[in-house]
C-alpha cells in the first residue's frame, strides 16, 4: 500500500526548496557586486518566486485532505505531534514572507526589512527541522535512517543554489558560478545519499530509473564542466541543473512513496 | 486504570475470517473498510534429503486489529488530537476532529487506522466501546468459531496465556505496548527468519 500522496511529496520539495531560495537570496543580495537597483530587482524577483512556491506547495498539501474543512484543528496536537508543529512553522514562515514581500515591495521604511527577512529564515530552517521529524517516523524503518533527514538538508541547497544561479547567470555570470558549485556538490551528495538510502532499505531498488537518471546528472555535470573549463557557456549549465532538480525530486518521491508494505 | 486487550490465538485460528464480517457487520463498514484483518502468513524452503529434495511448506493465519497500544504512536502523532485514548483505555477517534491526513496511519505499525472513503475521515476498531461498557466481549471475539480470540483485562490475559506480543510480521511490542496477548503458532520462528511473506495482502 503506498502510503504517501504525490502532492505531499512536491510540498515537501517545494517548501525545503524555498527555504533554500530565501537563504541564499539573502546572502546573494549582500554580497552582490552588480548595480544596487538591479540588484533589489533580482532579489525581488528571488522573493516572489520563494513565495509563489510556498503558496504551491500549501495548496497542494491541503489537496492530500480528505475532510478539509476541519482543517483548522491541524494544530491541536503541539504538545506532542510533529505535524501539528510543522503545519505552525509553515504557517508563520508564509505569513512572514507575505509581510517580507510587502516591506520590501513597498519600500515600507517603517519596518525594516530585515525584521520580516531573519523571522523567515529562522521558521524556515525549523520548519524543516519539523519536516524532518514528521517523516522519520519510527514505525516505518526504511524512513528512519540517516540517509533520509540528509535529503531534506541537500533539497533546500541544492534548489535554493540551482534557483539563484537561473536568476543572475546572465547579469552576473562570474558570481553565478559560486551557486553553479554549491547546486552541482549539493548534486553529488544527492546521489550518494540516494545510493545510501537504495543499500539502507532495499539493494533492489538500484535498478529503478531514478538511477538511470542520476547517472545522466553525473555525465551532464562533468560535460558542463568541461565545457566552461573551455569557455564555451551554453546552455549545459541550465540542462544540467534542471536534471540535478529532476533527480532530487524523483528521489523524493521514491524515498517518500516506496515504504515497506507493513501489514 | 487496568487495560483491556485481546488474546489471539494463531495456532488454532483457521483464517476464516468469521471474526472480520462480523467487524465488518457490526460496524456497518462497505467491503474495502475493513478494520479486522486476516494475515495469511505462508513459507518454506526446500531441503536436501539425501539423494532428493523435499518441501517443508508452512502456514498460519493471524487476526490482527488496533491494539489499543499503552503508547498508541497515532494519538501522539495525530495533529488535531482527533486520535485520542478513551475512558476504557482503547483508541478511538472523535470525527468532529479528524481532517482525514492520514497520518495516524503512517504512524501506526499496524497499519490499524483506515480511511472511511464514505465520511472522509479516518476510522478503527473502537473495541467495541458500546459493548465493553456493558460488560460484553467485542463481537470478533463472539462471532469466532475456534475460539481463537478472547478478551478480557489485559494482565488476566497474560496470567493465563503468556505475554509474548509479537509474532512474524509484527513489529517489536516496545515500540507501541500493544494490549495484546498472543499464542504464536508453532512455525512463527521459522516465519520470522525469512522465506515467508503475508498472502494475502491484496485483500488488506
Amino acid at each position: 500500500m503506498e502510503k504517501y500522496n504525490l502532492s505531499l511529496v512536491l510540498f515537501t520539495w517545494l517548501t525545503q526548496a524555498s527555504v533554500g531560495l530565501l537563504v541564499l537570496r539573502s546572502i546573494y543580495v549582500r554580497q552582490s557586486q552588480n548595480d544596487k537597483i538591479k540588484t533589489y530587482i533580482t532579489g525581488h524577483f528571488m522573493l516572489t518566486s520563494a513565495f509563489i512556491m510556498l503558496v504551491a506547495g500549501l495548496i497542494l498539501s491541503f489537496t492530500h485532505l480528505h475532510y478539509p474543512a476541519h482543517a483548522y484543528n491541524a494544530i491541536n496536537n503541539l504538545g506532542s505531534s510533529w505535524m501539528s508543529r510543522e503545519i505552525l512553522a509553515e504557517s508563520i514562515l508564509l505569513f512572514t514572507v507575505l509581510v517580507w514581500y510587502i516591506v520590501n515591495r513597498m519600500r515600507i521604511r517603517q519596518i525594516p526589512v530585515v525584521i520580516p527577512e531573519t523571522i523567515a529564515i529562522v521558521s524556515g530552517i525549523v520548519l524543516i527541522y519539523f519536516m524532518i521529524r514528521t517523516y522519520m517516523l519510527p514505525s516505518i524503518p526504511e524512513l528512519h535512517n540517516p540517509s533520509f533527514p540528509v535529503s531534506f538538508i541537500i533539497t533546500p541547497v541544492l534548489g535554493g543554489a540551482s534557483l539563484v544561479f537561473f536568476f543572475i547567470r546572465k547579469k552576473e555570470p562570474a558570481y553565478a558560478e559560486r551557486f553553479r558549485l554549491i547546486a552541482s556538490i549539493a548534486f553529488v551528495l544527492s546521489f550518494i545519499n540516494y545510493l545510501l538510502f537504495v543499500f539502507l532499505s532495499n539493494s533492489y531498488l538500484l535498478d529503478s530509473p531514478v538511477t538511470f537518471v542520476y547517472f545522466a546528472g553525473i555525465i551532464l555535470l562533468i560535460l558542463s564542466y568541461y565545457l566552461n573549463a573551455k569557455n564555451k557557456t551554453g546552455i549545459s549549465d541550465v540542462i544540467f541543473l534542471n536534471l540535478a532538480i529532476v533527480c532530487d525530486l524523483l528521489n523524493r518521491v521514491l524515498t517518500l512513496t516506496f515504504t515497506n508494505p507493513g501489514i | 486504570m487496568r487495560r483491556y486487550g485481546f488474546y489471539i490465538d494463531t495456532a488454532h485460528c483457521s483464517g476464516c475470517k468469521t471474526c472480520q464480517i462480523a467487524c465488518q457487520d457490526k460496524n456497518d463498514l462497505y467491503p474495502e473498510l475493513i478494520w479486522r484483518k486476516v494475515l495469511d502468513i505462508e513459507g518454506g524452503e526446500w531441503k536436501e534429503d539425501e539423494e532428493t529434495y523435499n518441501n517443508y511448506p508452512f502456514a498460519y493465519h493471524l487476526s490482527i486489529s488496533c491494539n489499543h497500544c499503552s503508547d498508541p504512536l497515532c494519538v501522539h502523532a495525530c495533529p488535531t488530537k482527533a486520535m485520542h485514548v478513551t475512558d476504557i483505555g482503547s483508541v478511538g477517534i472523535d470525527e468532529s476532529k479528524c481532517i482525514g491526513c492520514g497520518y495516524c496511519t503512517w504512524a501506526c505499525p499496524y497499519d490499524a487506522p483506515r480511511l472511511n472513503k464514505k465520511t472522509g475521515r479516518m476510522s478503527k476498531c473502537d473495541m467495541c466501546y458500546d459493548k465493553v461498557i456493558n460488560n460484553e466481549n467485542p463481537v470478533c471475539v463472539d462471532s469466532c468459531p475456534m475460539r481463537a480470540l478472547d478478551f478480557g483485562y489485559l494482565d488476566d490475559l497474560e496470567e493465563r496465556y503468556g505475554d509474548k506480543k509479537s509474532i512474524f510480521p509484527l513489529v517489536n511490542e516496545d515500540l507501541t505496548g500493544p494490549s495484546m496477548v498472543i499464542n504464536p503458532h508453532r512455525d512463527s520462528e521459522k516465519a520470522g527468519e525469512g522465506n515467508s511473506e503475508i498472502a494475502n495482502r491484496e485483500e488488506l
